[in-house]
């Protein structure tokens, strides 16, 4: 367990020395100031405006994270062998790797802490529940909900590059894989929904449906059920929908976890 | 070493000023609107902020129809891509407000458009169900500009049995109902639009009212 905490305290350490996380960290701080200008281009809603690019901005920072930092980690500790220098008794290859993603959890856990609390300053700066042209008023806690949101569905994605970079040759091929699984987990919920649609339905083969909703079943969803529109508008979640939401990101991430544990363990290094 | 840097900085300042700021062309116009579908899959995760560009194009449009000499066949294409730009938005996100206050106060008035005002309407209605405005301007848009009393009773009905109805609505779907007062009913209503929209979108509402006030009762539903 200790050595488990050990390579955690170090990744940790070495994550928050990166300059790109300096980078991240000084992008939550500019996220609320293009909030502010963004919104103020528009009418009435403009709260809801300004949670959308917070949310967005999040979103960007969380995955930019997982592109730049936990896959250049990750990628130079495999394909550059730096992984043999911890890797010596007493710390076995399942606690290097669990402290390893608990680090990199860590990381993305400061950051999205950085942008809660940016985002909710800048939210209770503009709050004007009696403003006027119906300029809505947000729950005092969405910066916390969005950030907070934001941070559980990378936990899936971060599993899932944490798969890919113990099973890809080479730090190129990671960050391909890893692109492409996180545009992918973009893409498809949407082409899915699309193809509930009566009319689209009617015109496309079963198979290609079929095949279509099975990628969309082995990928993470980050548009989580529309909880980020709801979240921008305001709107009290319904405990299911968020309890159903956490459960199967949590268990996507568990399977993903597990996976890369047991490739790594495998791997030939 | 200096020389290098401060004579790139000089020229690069010259080449940026040299340029101009706007460009001549609106990049909303030139294209239109991609489909909303096309939109929703583009977009990911992202619906909200893409929705909300879609907003900032009707206003680009809106300005463009304004202010830029255009001729009938732009300006009826402009007309058509605004609308199209407030049906996607609808599409992206159908709790955002704007998009419904846009469509009210612009594509309401406008000759050949009403009928996508109420469709707009009608879908956001579906999802805002909390809400009596939607169905109700969709209803007083049936009733004054697509002349359709049906069309008109079935969404005010649908208005007043929606929670927190104010006794204004009420009142306002008895007059439009009772022919002879649908004039006064109408004129009260466009008033109170005026109350809520901003001045920059007073226009289309003002114009509808001094042809209201300058036509006779009888014929004011044909224009």
């Amino acid at each position: 367990m200790s050595s488990i905490f050990e390579t955690m305290r170090f990744t940790a350490l070495e994550i928050i020395r990166m300059r790109v996380f300096h980078v991240l960290i000084a992008g939550a701080f500019l996220l609320p100031i293009m909030a502010l200008i963004f919104s103020n281009l528009f009418l009435f809603d403009i709260a809801k405006v300004q949670a959308d690019v917070l949310i967005s901005g999040a979103r960007i920072l969380a995955s930019v994270y997982i592109l730049f930092i936990a896959v250049t980690l990750l990628g130079k500790d495999i394909s550059q062998k730096i992984c043999h220098l911890f890797l010596a008794p007493p710390l076995s290859r399942f606690s290097y790797l669990t402290g390893r993603f608990l680090g990199l959890l860590f990381g993305l856990f400061l950051l999205m802490l950085v942008v809660m609390l940016t985002s909710e300053a800048s939210l209770l700066l503009m709050f004007n529940p009696d403003g006027e042209n119906g300029r809505n008023a947000l729950p005092w806690y969405t910066g916390l909900s969005l950030a907070g949101f934001t941070f559980y569905q990378h936990i899936s994605l971060l599993a899932a590059v944490l798969l890919i970079c113990t099973w890809a040759s080479g730090l190129a091929e990671m960050l391909v894989f890893s692109v492409a699984i996180l545009l992918i987990s973009w893409v498809v919920p949407p082409i899915i929904l699309a193809l509930q649609s009566p009319d689209i339905t009617s015109q496309f083969p079963t198979l290609i449906t079929t095949l279509i909703e099975t990628i969309g079943m082995i990928l993470p969803r980050l548009n989580g059920g529309n909880i980020g529109l709801a979240l921008a508008h305001g709107f009290p979640l319904s405990f299911s929908n968020i309890a159903w939401h956490l459960v199967e990101h949590a268990a996507y991430a568990f399977v993903m976890f597990g996976l890369a544990q047991l490739v790594f363990s495998r791997r030939d290094l | 070493m200096w020389g290098f840097i401060i004579s790139g900085c000089v020229l690069y300042a010259g080449a940026r000023l040299s340029q101009p700021i706007v460009p001549n062309y609106s990049y909303a116009m030139e294209s239109g609107p991609a489909p909303a579908n096309t939109q929703a899959i583009a977009a990911g995760p992202f619906k909200g902020l893409v929705s909300d560009y879609n907003i900032l194009s009707v206003f680009t449009m809106y300005d463009h129809i304004k202010k830029k000499p255009l001729s009938q066949a732009q300006r009826k294409l402009a007309w058509q891509q605004l609308s199209s730009y407030l049906h996607n938005a609808q599409h992206l996100d159908p709790w955002f407000n704007d998009t419904y206050r846009l469509t009210v106060g612009l594509l309401a008035f406008q000759k050949g458009l009403a009928l996508d005002a109420v469709q707009i309407l009608n879908m956001g209605s579906d999802y805002i169900d909390w809400d009596w405005k939607l169905p109700f301007y969709a209803g007083f848009i049936a009733y004054d500009r697509l002349n359709d009393q049906k069309m008109a009773y079935e969404f005010m009905q649908e208005a007043i049995s929606r929670p927190n109805v104010p006794p204004l609505a009420i009142g306002l779907t008895s007059h439009f109902l009772q022919k002879e007062k649908g004039h006064e009913a109408s004129m009260m209503f466009l008033e109170y639009l005026l109350q809520t929209m901003p001045k920059a979108y007073h226009d289309p509402i003002k114009q509808r009212i001094e042809r209201l006030k300058s036509q006779p009762d009888s014929n004011m539903r044909r224009q």
